[in-house]
């Protein structure tokens, strides 16, 4: 999947749209995508009327909101029916699961309110969600608690990370292992792209129980299912052994309690693999800096923190590659006799 | 006063930034505004703890803040030193004024919480204020609260429609006219333009009290007293007579109807009547920022041109004209019975 981002945008529709009130068409956007707009009228053209009745938009708004919606590029109109534009249709539909809309659309609309806070938190340091008394359960509780969520996080992150998973297929070389455990891997998008890569090697997921009923889901549809498994598990509590690569891709914060544990369950001259973004000049990537504001605390962890814990639990030969625009990853070694 | 338009960001940056959360940085935006960070920073070098301190803002989010505003090209950061970049020393101090700073961010502040329940408004039709819980932003209110509101509010309109103002002056013939009222003037400046182009020409402001205390600094200090009389009044209730011209820019308008029939008694035969706003396109679609207005609001209580007109003939005037003068601002024009031949000059 790709990102709709800005410069996607016709330059038309760009000079209409103030870097300071951009906030409202992008807000436009996550209601479009809420009330799913784009899916309702995909291969059709519709009267206001008629979407408002699909859409539930109120009749005294659901022409202005359509019309604004034209502006942008996103709708036609023809003779007061609106269809999509092929932009709309590209991003929003074929580009995307209709679980991406649902759950990314949702998390926007929750994001977009946490910065109405904004000059309060960061004046008074507080969290955004003390100051609107909201409580947000972070991503991992609501993984383990709500079934519904889970499944339609894992199908979503499933979608959004195919095109990484090639890559990272393309760039680790795995080519000397046989069995991969991928901790926290959610829809196991990055273990069937090494699988398929590597004819030899065998995945295992690990991750929350409802996380795994719909990765197995998506292994049978993939038919993987003899060569990708998902196991339910806690890898703050466990990290079963038996494999030669341990990898954590993507999945936040990582104790340096749990990268021991990997180092003691992996064989000699066995190998783990993190994520890891790259190094920017002004830093760290602007959305890095973003989603600190929405976490309740900052990552903290920088490219050499990550190295350095995997070096203090152990491993050696431990290397940063930067893989594409966004994303790096660090590999390991238990010991020297390493096989690549 | 030059937008800052997402086309003026290198195309580098718009690919880092998604359209579906793009309110975020726009919002960081408007909090270095409210919280002043390009105009602390101007002529300046500072680490993220100096700017920090200046600025108010606590502990690890100063220099995550600083950052996410150098990532999106606002700022420069060399070594730990943080100072503008030319972008934003041109859009965010050059172009604007402090009191559009202060204002235009406190505004933005609570157009963004109204678009938070965007989809609760779209689906009941309520207003924002009605969903929040909360009063309807009314500025003609505040004002007449606070003093120093209404000194920023008239301030910023001020430097705001300099270049309209310079527009009207240029397409608007008022060579066989000798006085005009401006109605809802804020700080006289579309008067002061008419007045530096037509010398025979006088003009008298009217507006709320709070406004024209700031706009009888503003003309004393352009030096146009003895050309630009003040007077206190309330549009909606009564429109003098005793001029030949009487003009709304950028005013709050009202009831169309009972206006133009108030401003036509008012005027003398042949008088004319002369307003320019950014109305809307017939298909109401321009300009842009109307519509995100029509969608928080409670009621569809935009104007078009065509109505606009419409209107005008009805109550009596003839020879209306429209035609865009700067932007998405339109001059319109619409005179009192066939005394004289007053129109839209074509220069």
């Amino acid at each position: 999947m790709r990102e709709m981002t800005l410069d996607r945008l016709p330059k038309k529709v760009l000079a209409k749209l103030d870097l300071e009130t951009v906030f409202k068409a992008s807000r436009c956007v996550i209601a479009a995508e809420r009330l799913l707009v784009f899916r309702k009228l995909y291969g059709r053209e519709l009267s206001a009327a008629d979407i408002a009745r699909r859409t539930g938009i109120h009749g005294k708004h659901c022409e202005s909101f359509l019309d604004y919606l034209v502006l942008l590029g996103l709708l036609k109109k023809t003779k007061n029916l609106y269809s999509n534009s092929p932009l709309a249709n590209r991003h929003f539909i074929q580009e995307r699961s209709i679980e991406w809309t649902q759950l990314w659309s949702a998390e926007c609309a929750k994001d977009f309110e946490a910065f109405t806070v904004l000059e309060d938190a960061i004046s008074s340091g507080k969290d955004w969600r003390r100051i609107l008394g909201k409580e947000r359960k972070p991503d991992y509780q609501l993984l383990q608690e709500d079934s519904k969520w889970a499944r339609g996080f894992t199908y979503a992150l499933y979608d959004l990370n195919k095109s990484i998973a090639k890559i990272l297929a393309n760039n680790l070389d795995l080519s000397q292992y046989r069995s991969l455990l991928d901790v926290g891997g959610g829809s196991g998008v990055m273990s069937m792209a090494l699988a398929r890569a590597y004819p030899n090697l065998k995945a295992c997921v690990l991750d929350f129980e409802f996380v795994c009923a719909a990765t197995r889901e998506i292994i049978r549809k993939e038919r993987m299912s003899r060569r990708v498994k998902a196991v339910a598990g806690d890898m703050n509590k466990s990290i079963p052994g038996g494999f030669d690569v341990i990898m954590f891709w993507d999945i936040g914060h990582i104790d340096t309690r749990v990268i021991k544990m990997a180092y003691e369950s992996l064989p000699e001259s066995g190998m783990v693999v993190r994520s890891c973004p790259p190094p920017r000049r002004s830093g760290k990537p602007l959305g890095r800096f973003l989603w600190e504001y929405l976490s309740v605390r900052p990552e903290g962890q920088t490219r050499i923190d990550k190295i350095n814990s995997l070096k203090k639990a152990g491993f050696e030969s431990v290397r940063y590659r930067r893989i594409n625009q966004s994303i790096g990853l660090i590999a390991g070694f238990k010991g020297r006799t390493h096989k690549k | 006063m030059t937008e800052f338009t997402l086309d003026k960001l290198p195309r580098e940056i718009l690919s880092r930034i998604d359209f579906q959360t793009a309110f975020m940085i726009s919002r960081c935006i408007v909090a270095a505004e409210r919280l002043q960070v390009f105009r602390k920073l101007k002529g300046k070098k500072l680490s993220a703890a100096a700017v920090g301190r200046r600025i108010g803002v606590r502990g690890w989010r100063a220099e995550a803040f600083l950052a996410a505003l150098t990532s999106v090209g606002l700022l420069k950061k060399r070594g730990k030193l943080y100072s503008n970049t030319a972008l934003a020393n041109e859009y965010f101090v050059r172009e604007r004024s402090i009191y559009w700073t202060r204002l235009f961010s406190a505004a933005c502040m609570q157009e963004y919480q109204a678009f938070s329940v965007l989809e609760e408004m779209l689906t009941t039709g309520k207003s924002y204020a009605s969903i929040l819980g909360k009063e309807s932003q009314d500025y003609v209110g505040e004002m007449k609260r606070d003093q120093d509101y209404a000194n920023d509010f008239t301030h910023m309109l001020y430097y705001d429609h300099l270049p309209h103002a310079k527009a009207l002056a240029e397409n608007l013939d008022l060579p066989g006219y000798h006085s005009v009222l401006d109605v809802g003037g804020g700080s006289g400046v579309m008067s002061m333009a008419l007045v530096r182009r037509y010398k025979h020409l006088k003009a008298c402001v009217l507006d709320i009290e709070p406004v024209i205390a700031v706009a009888k600094k503003i003309i004393s200090k352009e030096r146009l007293t003895g050309r630009i009389s003040t007077t206190v009044g309330d549009m909606t209730k009564h429109i003098p007579d005793g001029y030949d011209v009487i003009m709304f820019c950028d005013a709050e308008l009202g009831d169309l109807k009972t206006l133009f029939k108030m401003v036509y008694e008012s005027l003398p035969e042949g008088g004319l009547v002369v307003i320019t706003d950014d109305f809307s396109s017939d298909d109401w679609t321009v300009p842009l920022y109307r519509l995100m207005w029509q969608l928080r609001s409670n009621s569809f209580w935009i104007k078009n041109r065509r109505q606009v007109t419409g209107l005008l003939r009805e109550s009596g005037f003839r020879a209306v004209r429209s035609r865009r003068i700067y932007k998405d601002t339109w001059l319109l024009t619409g005179r009192k019975g066939l005394a004289r031949t007053p129109r839209a000059s074509r220069t």
